[in-house]
């Protein structure tokens, strides 16, 4: 069973397409280039679908990394 | 399916016919396009998925649509009655609730005339716009009941999130993408839908809870109680439709006499009379579909195919897929949905005299049994898809009792029939016997204990069973084929044919093994181990045999 950290990442590898040996853990929107609005909504989805949590309007504007992320999952006891 | 299972699935997917779609949504779409690319996967077809701009549906419906491109809308209340969007906020002035109906209709007009065109529905909550309570939810559910007049296929209203659409524009709640996803390409994929005319039900777990073959007539539910409760609203179901002209047929892997037998009782809401043919073999269910509809001059995409079993759904769908399948819940709360379904499938009805008698008109047309020889779909594509893992027990020390229980209530995919008790096996062991047991898991979850295997010291197996819940998944193979290869396989079978272990004379058909009549079964385990090598290599196997 993977962990939640191991689920995270494949998850933004996935949808930020990034490239093989980068880590995951750094990705941040306005660094990771592939981090766009649509990429955004789209990891959204993601992390709500495979995490069965719900993100609301204002906290989707907080989860500008991987960090943020990884601590706001944490913080719902994920 | 989650996202990532759904990336996994379409990176896998090595390519089929393409699906040209638009999916037609006034909101964010693009989070749904993996999702649909999945379910397309999933039925062999690569989508060429075309989204709109956000917030241009509308403007979509005045342009004429692409040949050879199918269109799926995706509607919520406010792509009929736009005050209703929430994204706006609540309208300053009451809504007129005529005024919204009418707005409705207009736009579900400008729908029906495009050529392609199917509907899915998402009754999502509506912002409180109108005078009082009363006339919020007559005006929601009208909207409802408008879509569905015009051939939607109605989603749960929790497959909206208001979260996710105040955040991203995307009106699918994250959870619902993959149902939502598998709906729109059935949509998509489907020939415009002609109402069907012949639905053909699975019997056990289906018609009625339980397995008949092993639990008999008075082991299986069908009454309003208990574990037969959806079975006798499917069935009630059933009964209306027939009565409305619709025909009624059933396919079983068993024998005919043992799958007639609840009908033939008299006891159950619907009896043999009822259907226009019941059908029982141990060969695909794809062969038996398309004999009965040829023998009833029904073109496949006329036939609604019901089962509980998604192996049986597959195979049926890869080999016919004009043919409607839906899967039976496997929970009470899945009824309606599926009820609903049904009855959207089979259309407007109206009744006339031959309707109500069609079903005897039917049958007299059906001359005998349906020969079933042809050959059902290779499903390893499929079974991969499952992930299954066989877990294999060495329960020649220890705790016995789910093998000797297997061993005792298993009827069709048998030996022999032959019963034990715990002392005859622990005999058996003491001798220098060996017990085998397996446990099956897959991307569903765990099987359980599914099959046992006992051989005694002398390289007899005396006692091989498997559940009928797991048939059609290949783990009597793989399991004989690890065994093939293990120091102690076994040199024989000691069989018997029973009145129910035809699944067993089945599986006796290999070329590996000898003539299959009462007594030892020789086998040729080298051969067996090699021409059953893709069966093994379906399953991730996790030996807890000491070596």
């Amino acid at each position: 069973m993977e962990s939640t950290e191991q689920r995270l990442q494949a998850i933004f590898r996935a949808v930020l397409e990034l490239p093989p040996g980068s880590d995951p853990a750094t990705a941040a929107q306005g660094q990771t280039a592939t981090w766009d609005s649509m990429a955004h909504v789209s990891l959204m989805a993601a992390i709500e679908a495979d995490f069965g949590v719900t993100i609301d309007a204002g906290d989707s504007l907080s989860l500008t990394s991987y960090e943020a992320t990884r601590q706001f999952l944490a913080d719902l006891g994920v | 399916m989650n996202f990532l299972d759904a990336k996994r699935i379409v990176a896998e997917f090595s390519g089929g016919p393409e699906l040209r779609l638009l999916l037609a949504l006034s909101g964010t779409g693009e989070p749904m396009e993996l999702f649909v690319k999945a379910a397309a996967a999933e039925r062999g077809l690569t989508a060429k998925l075309r989204l709109l701009p956000f917030n241009t549906l509308q403007q979509a419906l005045l342009i004429e649509a692409i040949p050879g491109e199918r269109e799926v809308f995706l509607l919520l209340p406010w792509d009929l009655v736009s005050e209703l969007d929430w994204r706006s906020g609540v309208p300053a002035e009451r809504l007129d609730p005529a005024a919204a109906l009418e707005s409705a209709d207009r736009v579900l007009a400008r729908i029906a005339v495009r050529p392609t065109a199917a509907i899915v529905y998402l009754p999502a909550p509506i912002p409180a716009a109108f005078a009082d309570q009363p006339t919020h939810h007559m005006a929601a559910s009208a909207l409802a009941a408008r879509a569905a007049q015009a051939g939607a296929h109605i989603l749960s209203a929790d497959s909206f999130s208001l979260g996710t659409y105040f955040a991203s524009g995307m009106p699918v709640a994250a959870r619902a993408m993959g149902p939502v996803g598998k709906a729109v390409v059935e949509l998509a994929s489907a020939p415009k839908l002609e109402p069907a005319k012949l639905l053909i039900s699975d019997l056990d777990n289906t018609l009625w809870s339980g397995v008949i073959a092993e639990d008999g007539v008075d082991g299986i539910g069908w009454g309003a109680e208990g574990a037969g409760y959806r079975h006798f609203v499917y069935q009630t179901f059933l009964r209306r439709l027939k009565g409305e002209g619709v025909l009624l047929a059933a396919v079983s892997r068993n024998s005919p006499e043992v799958a007639l037998a609840p009908l033939a009782s008299g006891r159950m809401t619907l009896n043999e009379n009822d259907f226009v043919s019941v059908v029982a073999s141990y060969h695909a269910k794809s062969a038996q579909i398309k004999e009965l509809a040829r023998q009833l001059n029904l073109g496949l995409n006329a036939v609604v195919f019901v089962d509980d079993n998604p192996v049986e759904l597959q195979e049926v769908s890869q080999l016919l897929p004009e043919v409607q399948c839906v899967a039976f819940p496997k929970h009470d709360d899945g009824l309606p949905a599926v009820l609903s379904d049904l009855n959207r499938r089979f259309g407007r009805r109206e009744l006339t005299a031959e309707d109500r008698n069609r079903t005897e008109l039917y049958r007299r047309r059906l001359e005998g049994m349906v020969p079933q020889a042809a050959e059902g779909a290779d499903l390893h594509a499929f079974l991969r898809d499952l992930r299954m893992r066989l877990i294999l027990h060495d329960r020649s020390t220890g705790d016995r009792a789910r093998a000797v229980q297997l061993i005792n209530k298993t009827n069709q995919f048998n030996l022999n029939g032959k019963r034990v008790t715990d002392e005859e096996v622990g005999a058996a062991l003491a001798s220098g016997g060996r017990l085998f047991t397996a446990t099956l898991e897959d991307k569903t979850g765990s099987h359980g204990e599914i099959l046992a295997a006992l051989i005694t010291g002398q390289g007899q197996m005396t006692s091989f069973v498997l559940s009928c819940r797991v048939f059609q998944r290949r783990v009597e193979h793989a399991f004989s084929a690890w065994l093939a290869e293990q120091s102690e396989a076994p040199v024989s079978m000691e069989y018997a044919p029973t009145e129910r272990n035809e699944p067993f004379q089945i599986f006796l058909r290999d070329p590996a093994f000898g003539a299959a009549v009462a007594g030892p079964v020789t086998w040729d385990a080298g051969r067996y181990a090699r021409e059953h090598s893709d069966d093994l290599a379906l399953f991730e196997l996790v030996t807890q045999v000491p070596a």
